[in-house]
């Protein structure tokens, strides 16, 4: 569905990605796991095309992306949810899911949708009037979500969405990623969490310093003897 | 004295739309690009010119607005395409400087024009009667031109508020004003909410100079520097990138310069024996009636108290460091 061939992406004078490859499969959750500054979010932010790869292609359904304008691989099917919420919090829930349905004009879907969303946040129903900015860190990251998902994508990236809250709402995040990924969605999921992660997830990539140093199932990584010691902090010092 | 202070009260409001108008165009184009467009100004100065020939060319009011308005948006759309699009996310200063190029290139080529069809500098503007002479209410008479200023400004910006509040676009502009790369990441087409920006600052500056111009009675190819340079400290009191806080800054200059002109050698205005000679001494001594002319020094005293106290402005907030 979603293929990354040798994608290369600079700051400046920085080489932020340097040959990543991945692929995601229809209904997959698909994981990027990694420490902190590894290239993870620039992978996201290329992808939906805030961010120009150097080198490289970019495919999504057979189309190319590699050049394509934000609001046009959103239109085909690609929503992000980003690193830090970003809601707009002068605006109210109403409002910001509004705005994540902004690429499309089918009425009757993007109410379908609204309630869609309603029912897996029952508490954004209830502040629906409420400026964005009002809502808790556990709100806001599910209005972050719910917006993304009324853009109705086929392909949903998730920027560290557990990133600052607390254990009870990172716990009630995941589940509703798992739940996600029950209506058979197809997810790419950046998290530092990665046990969490790889619980979750059917595959997983590492990423460190703007490579993929590790692929494959979520299951065999959890016991890869590099991942538990870098990561999952068994067996000794991490590196 | 009480009809005395309610025709200052309507002058504030007149000369606050005024600057509300302008201050607003400023302030949505700055909230999304960062972009200080000082050639906003010189987009009153268009309105006028259009006005001049339109009105001249014996146009009624009523035919010769849209031509005006229309006129001068397509301007404010060509300055966005052609020299604000090529420099989007360009350093401050290369964006500041580059707002005085185009209004220096609309000055100049206004000259040329006026010199071309054989006009002077300076041309006396032909003020439709609709919108000259005074109307009197009892002992009161207020200038036709400052209820028109008052009732568009309120017209337009409650207008405004609407499109802000209600329509998909107007959602998009605030989305993107407030956090630009997500915005982009819903979908919103930025060079859209940017052109929509650009087009309703244009219209609302032409309102603007239109009734600019009725009350300065004539105009030149600079007369938008002062004007845009007040709506600027207007939008930076308010909060500078906030809409609200344009049209609050506004209407605050509006007051505040009203205030300083009108108490300006009140104690001579005063009927003997209303007050006591002390306290009529006491304001002939502080607010002399040679106050009136420092009026932009204690508007600039103002701002530089609103900068040191609250540099976000009324309304105004944080600007987040992280936006792409």
């Amino acid at each position: 569905m979603l293929e990354l061939i040798d994608v290369h992406v600079r700051y400046g004078n920085i080489r932020a990605l340097q040959g990543v490859s991945l692929r995601v499969q229809v209904g997959e959750l698909v994981a990027l796991i990694g420490s902190n500054g590894a290239g993870k979010s620039t992978i996201l932010r290329t992808i939906s095309g805030l961010l120009r790869p150097s080198q490289g292609a970019i495919t999504f359904e057979g189309a190319d992306l590699t050049t394509a304008a934000t609001d046009r691989i959103v239109a085909m099917g690609i929503s992000q949810c980003p690193e830090g919420r970003r809601i707009f919090g002068s605006l109210t829930v109403a409002e910001n899911l509004r705005l994540g349905a902004v690429s499309r004009s089918d009425a009757a879907g993007i109410a379908a949708d609204r309630a869609m969303v309603f029912e897996l946040f029952p508490l954004l129903k209830e502040r629906i009037d409420q400026p964005g900015g009002t809502l808790s860190g556990g709100e806001q990251q599910m209005l972050a979500i719910g917006r993304a998902l009324m853009g109705r994508p086929r392909l949903l990236l998730l920027d560290e969405p557990s990133l600052g809250l607390a254990p009870l709402m990172v716990e009630r995040i995941f589940g509703t990623i798992a739940e996600l990924k029950r209506q058979g969605r197809t997810i790419l999921l950046v998290e530092q969490n990665v046990h969490q992660a790889l619980d979750v997830a059917d595959r997983a990539y590492v990423v460190e310093t703007g490579r993929i140093t590790l692929e494959g199932d979520a299951g065999t990584l959890r016991h890869d003897p590099k991942v538990e010691q870098s990561y999952l902090g068994v067996g000794g010092v991490a590196l | 004295m009480i009809d005395y202070t309610f025709q200052q009260i309507v002058n504030a409001l007149s000369a606050g739309s005024l600057y509300a108008l302008m201050a607003v165009g400023l302030a949505m184009v700055f909230g999304i690009l960062r972009l200080i467009n000082f050639a906003h100004g010189d987009l009153m100065m268009i309105s006028a010119y259009l006005a001049v020939f339109s009105l001249g060319a014996g146009l009624s009011l009523a035919a010769a607005l849209p031509v005006i308005v229309i006129g001068t948006i397509i301007v404010g759309l060509l300055m966005e395409r052609v020299a604000y699009r090529p420099i989007r996310g360009a350093p401050d200063v290369a964006m500041l400087l580059t707002s005085f190029a185009v209004g220096q290139i609309l000055q100049n080529g206004t000259l040329l024009i006026t010199r071309l069809a054989g006009k002077p500098t300076l041309i006396a503007f032909p003020s439709p009667d609709v919108l000259s002479g005074v109307v009197t209410f009892g002992s009161l008479t207020i200038p036709r031109v400052n209820i028109a200023s008052f009732v568009s400004g309120i017209v337009l910006l409650g207008l405004l508020s609407v499109f802000v509040t209600r329509t998909t676009l107007g959602l998009s502009m605030r989305a993107a004003a407030e956090d630009l790369s997500a915005a982009r990441l819903m979908g919103i087409k930025v060079n859209r909410v940017v052109a929509t920006a650009f087009a309703i600052g244009a219209g609302l500056a032409a309102v603007a100079g239109l009734l600019y111009s009725i009350q300065a009675g004539q105009i030149n190819p600079y007369m938008g520097f002062t004007p845009v340079l007040k709506a600027f400290i207007a939008a930076v009191i308010g909060g500078f990138g906030s809409i609200t806080g344009a049209v609050l800054g506004g209407y605050v200059l509006g007051f505040l310069e009203v205030l300083v002109t009108s108490l300006a050698g009140i104690g001579d205005l005063l009927p003997a024996g209303s007050v006591p000679p002390e306290v009529k001494g006491f304001l002939q001594q502080w607010l002399p009636s040679g106050l009136a002319s420092w009026r932009d020094a204690v508007v600039f005293v103002v701002l530089i108290l609103v900068l040191l106290v609250r540099p976000q402005g009324i309304i105004g907030r944080r600007v987040r460091e992280d936006e792409l």
